[in-house]
C-alpha cells in the first residue's frame, strides 16, 4: 500500500494562525502607512479647492494612535486637530468647507481625498504586510 | 449624456431649481451640486474608467417637511446610474440643508 507523509505541517499551521491573529505592532504600521497618505491626500485635495485662507486648517490634519472601532476592528482616525487663532475648532471649520452651507459652496476635500487616496493607502499598507510575510518565510 | 444633464435630469421633476455650486433664484425650495473627476484603472497612460464624486445639496425653509424630498430624490439619483446616496443633516438655525455624497464610475460620459 502506498505511503503519503507530510513534514512541516504542524509549522504551516502555526504560521497561518500567526498570521490570523496580526499582531498590533505590525496593525498599527499598516495603519500609520495608510494615514500618512491620507493625511498628505487631503492637504494635496484641500489645497487644490481653496480650503486655505491661513493654513491653519490644513495644517491641523492629523492622525490618532491606533483603537478599537465599535466592531472591534483596529482603527485610525484622521482628523483636523486644536483649534485655531479665533478659538474655532479646526474641525469645524473643516465641516463647514467640506458641505458648505446657504450662499457657500462647498469644498469636499476630505471625502474626495479619501476616496482618490484609498488605493495608495492600501498599497502602503500591503507592502509592511508583504514584508511581515516575507520574514515569516511565507 | 454629462454628469450636470444626468443629474438635473433626475432632479428637476423633484426640484425645479437644480443649478451647479451657488443658487442665486427665488425659490425657497432648491438643489445645488458639485463633483469632481478622477481617473481609475490606468493602461497605456491614460484612465479606463473616470470616477465622479458627487455632493448634491437640498436647501429648504426652516418648517417645511423635508420627507417629500429626501427619498424621492435618492431614488431618482439611483434610477439614473448614480450609486445609493450618503445623506447628512448639516442644518443651521437659518435654513435646512441636506446633504447627498454619491458616485459614478463609467468608461465614458460625453463631454462631461
Amino acid at each position: 500500500m502506498a505511503e503519503f507523509s507530510i513534514s512541516g505541517l504542524s509549522e504551516l499551521i502555526g504560521d497561518l494562525e500567526g498570521i490570523a491573529a496580526l499582531p498590533d505592532e505590525v496593525a498599527r504600521e499598516m495603519l500609520e502607512a495608510e494615514a500618512e497618505v491620507i493625511e498628505r491626500r487631503q492637504k494635496e485635495v484641500g489645497e487644490a479647492m481653496g480650503v486655505h485662507r491661513t493654513g491653519v486648517t490644513l495644517g491641523s490634519i492629523t492622525h490618532g494612535s491606533m483603537g478599537r472601532g465599535s466592531g472591534g476592528d483596529r482603527v485610525m482616525y484622521v482628523y483636523p486637530d486644536g483649534r485655531n487663532p479665533k478659538g474655532e475648532r479646526n474641525a469645524a471649520v473643516a465641516f463647514v468647507n467640506e458641505y458648505g452651507k446657504r450662499g457657500q459652496p462647498a469644498r469636499p476635500f476630505i471625502r474626495t481625498a479619501n476616496e482618490t487616496g484609498a488605493d495608495e493607502a492600501a498599497e502602503a499598507a500591503a507592502r509592511i504586510y508583504d514584508s511581515y510575510l516575507k520574514n515569516r518565510d511565507l | 449624456m454629462t454628469v450636470d444633464e444626468r443629474i438635473r435630469n433626475a432632479i428637476t421633476p423633484i426640484v425645479p431649481a437644480c443649478v451647479p455650486h451657488t443658487y442665486g433664484g427665488t425659490d425657497e425650495v432648491y438643489c445645488t451640486y458639485n463633483y469632481s473627476a478622477s481617473g481609475r484603472l490606468w493602461g497605456d497612460d491614460s484612465p479606463i474608467i473616470d470616477m465622479c464624486i458627487i455632493q448634491l445639496h437640498l436647501f429648504l425653509p426652516p418648517g417645511r417637511d423635508p420627507k417629500a424630498y429626501r427619498w424621492p430624490i435618492r431614488r431618482a439619483l439611483l434610477l439614473a446610474g448614480f450609486t445609493w446616496p450618503d445623506m447628512a443633516d448639516v442644518s443651521d438655525a437659518e435654513y435646512q440643508h441636506y446633504v447627498f455624497e454619491f458616485q459614478l464610475e463609467e468608461g465614458a460620459w460625453g463631454d462631461g
